[in-house]
């Protein structure tokens, strides 16, 4: 088993809604999610912040060891972590978070625990103190030391002992544009400054609250502090209009994602004329070709919406990865689950992505005019059989 | 006195979070004979953000020591927008003092429109502790 050298943070985290080896849902969602879903899903908003604090660290850091020693794809699964708490640690897709562990999860997403010597993150257990105890972090124990008035780090030692460590700013897999280092605000000047404003600005064109920086000149001023400021207060942020980490990450984090989603619709320009195999009806694992690259594009686009579909590669070579796809989407549709692309699937597949290319796509700031949305979905046409089969569009 | 938490919901589509205005937003109450009653009903803005609303919950005090009834109040949130999926959220948890944030990624119909689910449900479970 290959293991990195270095730990990283994962931009995504892929989720298993249940035990291991049962039929569930994965969900993918981005690191800093998935670990606010878990803090508001274990403990109390109303604990001490250092208790808080404490268990964050503790549940960055067990995910992290999973994460880093490939612990469920070592042993064939397509998940990172489960969301049950017999292995793993509390997690409820989709639901509510609190704005205090919000903030304290983006300030810390990229801190974990390790022990001293060591590279990997701790696996970092812990149990409620109270109907279940175990060899790690107490978390009723933790909240009655805050209230005691010990900190953090104490809180920590405390349970995992006294050889611990914390490795702070860890590099995020994927992302590009690090923190700084340092928070910008009025009055920085340089190339960070540069990389905010565009962000700002892209972030911007589907956020017609945050005003357009007319000038990306790399100069903090007062007109940039005002959208940083409007950015903060939408996304539920500190209100102070300096960029510190959170601030940062948040903006890069969205960034990637608009452009992704940009760069996706884009690419579906090249799928407008599919001529799909002669004479094959259906298409599955093993098949290659243009037919696969039209249906990995519509399952990637479907899957920026719907976060159970893994990310897939659009190379228009039908893999596992593009079988589980289909899978997914065949449960999700309530069609049998064959991991097989057959006329239904391929409907609704398309009908789908229709739905999407008709109301969401057709409001945003994307590269591709409605109009031009409505051309492509019109000429795509299911690549496997001839208009004489004739659905009517 | 009563002790009050606070909602704000951001409605939205896709991972790219492209906001979504004029969602409506229903908060409600379910009773003991399971009736809803409706407190708020919200719509959504430029951004995507209804609220905040201010919503009662129990006494701070109940969620510092273990074995208490659960320190929280139950609510149920109802977003729609037309063409998009409903997305209810059941048992909502609301704590004093505390704002609860509460991200609608809404799913678009597709057209014509299948046999497939038309509302999405989340459901929260209290914390195990």
């Amino acid at each position: 088993m290959s293991v990195s050298v270095i730990p990283y943070i994962p931009e995504f985290i892929t989720v298993h809604l249940g035990q291991p080896s049962q039929q569930a849902e994965n969900v993918t969602v981005t690191f800093p999610d998935y670990i606010k879903n878990v803090a508001s899903s274990e403990v109390y908003p109303t604990w001490k912040e250092e208790a808080l604090k404490a268990n964050i660290l503790a549940q960055i850091s067990f995910a992290l060891n999973r994460v880093y020693t490939e612990f469920y794809p070592s042993r064939g699964y397509d998940f990172d972590i489960t969301s049950e708490t017999q292995n793993d640690q509390k997690f409820i897709k989709g639901r509510s978070t609190f704005e205090n562990i919000d903030r304290l999860v983006d300030d810390m997403f990229t801190t974990y625990i390790r022990r001293v010597g060591f590279v990997e993150p701790l696996a970092a257990k812990f149990c409620n103190g109270t109907t279940s105890t175990c060899d790690g972090l107490s978390q009723w124990g933790s909240e009655a030391l805050a209230q005691e008035g010990e900190d953090y780090m104490s809180i920590l030692r405390r349970y995992y002992g006294n050889d611990i460590e914390l490795v702070n700013d860890a590099p995020i897999r994927d992302v590009p544009n690090s923190y700084p280092g340092y928070p910008l605000r009025q009055g920085t000047t340089g190339e960070d400054v540069v990389v905010l404003q565009a962000m700002l600005n892209r972030i911007g064109q589907n956020y017609p609250a945050i005003p357009r920086l007319t000038q990306v000149d790399g100069i903090f001023g007062p007109k940039t502090e005002e959208a940083v400021r409007v950015f903060q207060s939408v996304f539920g942020l500190s209100v102070d209009g300096i960029v510190g980490r959170a601030t940062w990450y948040k903006l890069v984090f969205l960034y990637v994602a608009v452009t992704k989603l940009s760069e996706l619709v884009s690419e579906g320009q090249s799928f407008t004329q599919v001529q799909g195999p002669s004479g094959i009806q259906v298409l599955r694992q093993g098949d290659r070709g243009p037919a696969v690259s039209a249906l990995q594009f519509f399952l990637s686009l479907i899957g920026q919406y719907s976060f159970t579909l893994p990310m897939l590669d659009i190379d228009g070579i039908f893999g596992p990865k593009t079988r589980q796809a289909v899978e997914q989407a065949q449960k999700n549709f309530g069609l049998p689950v064959t991991g097989v692309v057959n006329n239904a699937t391929w409907l609704n597949i398309y009908d789908e992505y229709k739905g999407i290319a008709t109301t969401s796509l057709a409001d945003a700031n994307l590269p591709l005019s409605p109009s031009e949305i409505e051309n492509q979905f019109q000429a795509g046409q299911f690549p496997g059989y001839s208009l004489t089969y004739g659905t009517n569009d | 006195m009563a002790q009050t938490g606070s909602l704000i919901v951001r409605v939205f589509a896709s991972r790219a979070q492209l906001p979504i205005q004029g969602a409506t937003v229903l908060v409600a109450q379910r009773d003991d004979q399971g009736r809803y009653q409706l407190l708020s009903a919200l719509i959504t803005d430029e951004s995507g953000l209804a609220g905040p609303v201010s919503l009662p919950a129990p006494d701070v005090a109940l969620s510092q020591n273990p074995g208490s009834p659960l320190p929280f109040s139950s609510y149920s949130l109802v977003v729609e927008h037309p063409g998009y999926q409903v997305a209810i959220f059941q048992d909502l948890q609301i704590f004093s003092g505390v704002e609860t944030t509460q991200s609608v990624p809404l799913m678009p119909l597709s057209i014509p429109e299948s046999d497939s689910p038309r509302q999405q449900i989340t459901q929260v479970t209290p914390q195990p502790l």
